[in-house]
């Protein structure tokens, strides 16, 4: 398992393990803010390439930094995901953005 | 902590895939929200499921990172994203191709001008001269042509010349006639002068007389008239 920032919610642990919570909100200092993008991203493009893997599903992954720079991965290709994206908003009428969907 | 190692490829069974997909996909999501929120980045984020079902996350407009996107990647491919000292070692190789031919370039004009002939082989000369022939032969095309044209320019000055001639014969004639004019007149003055003698030898006729007085007169009018005309 990570041992991120962020500690785990688990009601019934007696010790605090971990780092603590933090809240979720942007972080006014620069430094840190530049830090945490480059661990957090790095984790997100990993956990990208492991959903691909493991469950054979297309992913496309686009990060713009705060300056503009460009971070992607994807396990086909940024451009044909984005396409077959677009293709898939035409012809469903109510294209599901909601980011929670047959959760559990 | 956690329930074990987990071998990274594709899950078999169908039921543990599907379950893996929507935990991981949900876990995704929510980290690409958390880093959306805390460092200020634009995330566009498309799942598509093995069936084809499509899940998407986008911190802002979708359509607009999307975009941004598609600049990004044309500006990258314009530029080639090379570095500055790229750039300058790309500057430099260019130099040295074109310091090349710009060397290769004088020597054979050099050679064409007759010079530094000697490290040339037998079939670079040959090839040499067949330039050389080639050339000529366009020079001395060119040279006829213009003989050509320069000399068709010539006979239409000489044709405009002999209208010129033509033209002041047709006035050198127009004075001829005057002089022929002249002429006459002169010849009207010997007739009065024998007619005067004529009228000096005459006996007293009156009728006689006045016949001749009348055609004097006439003469001497014409005369006048000749002369008015000069």
């Amino acid at each position: 398992m990570e041992f991120p920032n962020e500690a785990i919610p688990e009601g019934c642990s007696q010790k605090k393990t971990g780092r603590g919570k933090i809240e979720i909100k942007r972080i006014e200092n620069t430094t840190n803010r530049q830090v945490t993008f480059c661990k957090r991203r790095n984790g997100l493009l990993k956990k990208a390439y492991e959903l691909s893997v493991l469950c054979d599903a297309e992913v496309a992954l686009v990060v713009f930094s705060s300056r503009g720079r460009l971070y992607e991965y994807a396990n086909n290709s940024v451009r044909g995901t984005i396409d077959r994206y677009k293709k898939a908003c035409a012809a469903s009428t109510n294209p599901e953005s909601v980011s929670e969907a047959n959760t559990q | 902590m956690g329930r074990g190692k987990v071998v990274l490829e594709r899950i078999q069974n169908k039921i543990n895939r599907q379950v893996t997909f929507s935990k991981r996909r949900n876990g995704l999501l929510k980290k690409a929200f958390e880093l959306s929120v805390l460092c200020d980045a634009e995330i566009a984020l498309i799942i598509f499921s093995s069936r084809g079902k499509l899940f998407q996350y986008s911190s802002t407009d979708i359509n607009r990172i999307i975009d941004k996107y598609r600049q990004c990647c044309f500006n990258m491919s314009q530029t080639g994203d090379v570095t500055e000292h790229q750039s300058e070692q790309c500057l430099y190789q260019e130099l040295l191709i074109l310091r090349v031919k710009h060397e290769s370039l004088q020597r054979t004009q050099r050679n064409l001008l007759g010079e530094e002939l000697e490290p040339l082989s037998m079939k670079e000369l040959h090839s040499l001269e067949k330039q050389l022939d080639r050339t000529l032969g366009q020079a001395r095309k060119h040279l006829t042509q213009k003989l050509i044209s320069r000399i068709d320019e010539l006979h239409g000055k000489v044709h405009n010349l002999e209208q010129v001639n033509k033209h002041l014969e047709s006035q050198e004639r127009g004075k001829c006639t005057q002089t022929c004019e002249g002429s006459a007149n002169s010849h009207i003055r010997l007739q009065d002068a024998q007619v005067n003698q004529f009228e000096s030898e005459t006996t007293g006729s009156f009728r006689l007389q006045q016949e001749q007085t009348t055609a004097s007169k006439g003469k001497e009018s014409s005369h006048n008239i000749n002369i008015l005309r000069l």
